[in-house]
């Protein structure tokens, strides 16, 4: 029943407002169709001055740059932090005693420059995957054992260097007084019977492989 | 002193007006229930408003209520354009074939609501005109049932009528529509650009104890 009479009651005011209500919203309608009119003869203007139909506001603008600046901020941050870190440096402790090269001194020329055993230069990928494996179970890193063996190596090959340049002297000192042997390189082999009338077809030297 | 008039109701005259009283209680209602209809549709309406000035508030671009007033303005008239462009087109089209029908027919007093060659041949037309007539005998008021004038039929001439009212209805109601939400984002720009910057102090007690900040649920 109360319900009813606020109805009623509101019913009464909305018959007094409706002409006032009518008249604001003709006034709208017909601000809006001015509006629509001002609009379509601006969007001509903007149409051949390039500009689009809305263009941006003033506010929008600032809101956008705004935002752009929150973003670019935000990238920085949320970069994974892998791509800064550096290879973590195990304890000294931790790092495995690594053996002086075997066979630090060669007796020959030759067998400095020709040895087969390979610089343990020649092996880092594999070391390098056993860097990125040991990263992830936190073992030591064997990098920076290959580094030092790689320091250790080249001291020990300026050793060899030495080492060989004083027998190359020594060598060559002995070699003033006796005959120099005949050099023949590994795994090559030169056929001694030339027929030197027939050179036409060149020589053949055979390759033992 | 002036003749007294003595008024002596029937039953049936007490009738009539309890019943006249409830209709127009009724109509009242019916007329309060539908503002409010109205009302809540305008609320809804201006909270358009909202959405359209939202982040530009919540950032701080604008800090005083002129401004929101000024921003708020420039979008509302934005979506107002961009809702209004199909209704005002359905008017323009109604308009055209209006003129194009008085050039062809060369006559600038065509009622394309009228029953012999417009939109009203498409529906039942009564005469209202003669419902109350006085009797040839005695007093009184005789009531008369309505006289049909005109059945649904389709009409050459009428052609162009069953498009202009179409488009005159459709766009001008769709319009209306529009101007009302309009009208209502206004409104609520209005009343944003007072509780937004509000600075009361009316639910605040200055005795009563900082609540401490809960730290389960703040972002690590």
């Amino acid at each position: 029943m109360i319900g009813l009479l606020k109805a009623f009651g509101k019913g009464l005011l909305y018959v007094i407002g409706f002409p006032f209500f009518l008249l604001a919203l003709l006034v709208f309608a017909v601000i809006g169709l001015l509006l629509f009119i001002y609009q379509i003869i601006r969007s001509i203007i903007y149409f051949f001055t390039g500009q689009k139909f809305f263009p941006e506001l003033q506010e929008d603008k600032e809101l956008r740059l705004r935002k752009e600046a929150a973003n670019s901020a935000n990238e920085i941050i949320d970069q994974p932090i892998e791509e800064h870190q550096d290879i973590v440096m195990p304890l000294i402790e931790e790092r495995p005693m690594v053996s002086e090269p075997e066979g630090n001194s060669f007796e020959t020329v030759e067998e400095a420059c020709f040895n087969d055993t390979p610089l343990k230069q020649e092996e880092p990928e594999e070391e390098e995957e056993d860097v990125l494996a040991s990263l992830t179970r936190d073992e030591p890193v064997k990098q920076e054992t290959v580094e030092e063996e790689i320091i250790e190596e080249d001291n020990s090959f300026e050793e060899m260097k030495e080492e060989t340049l004083k027998t190359a002297e020594d060598e060559l000192t002995i070699a003033e007084d006796e005959e120099l042997e005949e050099y023949i390189p590994k795994g090559s082999s030169i056929t001694t019977d030339i027929d030197e009338e027939d050179t036409s077809n060149g020589v053949d030297i055979d390759y033992d492989l | 002193m002036g003749t007294l008039f003595l008024i002596k109701l029937s039953e049936n005259d007490k009738r009539i007006i309890i019943a006249l009283l409830f209709a127009i209680i009724i109509i009242f209602v019916l007329i309060g229930l539908l503002g409010s209809l109205v009302i809540r549709v305008m609320k809804w309406q201006g909270k358009k408003c909202d959405e359209l000035i939202n982040e530009v508030v919540i950032n701080r671009i604008v800090t005083t209520p002129h401004q929101l007033k000024a921003y708020a303005r420039k979008k509302n008239s934005r979506y107002f354009i961009k809702q209004a462009w199909i209704p005002v087109i359905l008017i323009t089209v109604g308009t055209l074939l209006l003129v194009i029908h008085n050039l062809v027919y060369k006559s600038w007093n065509y009622n394309p609501f009228n029953s012999k060659d417009g939109f009203g041949t498409l529906l039942f037309v009564w005469d209202f005109g003669h419902i109350f007539t006085k009797p040839e005998t005695g007093t009184g008021i005789l009531v008369n049932w309505p006289k049909l004038i005109n059945e649904p039929h389709f009409e050459a001439n009428a052609i162009f009528s069953y498009f202009i009212v179409p488009c005159y209805i459709v766009g001008g109601l769709w319009y209306f529509f529009i101007a009302q939400g309009y009208l209502a984002r206004t409104l609520r720009a209005h009343k944003l650009a007072k509780t937004v910057f509000d600075k009361s102090l009316d639910n605040y007690n200055q005795t009563t104890p900082i609540q401490e900040v809960n730290t389960e649920n703040t972002v690590q």
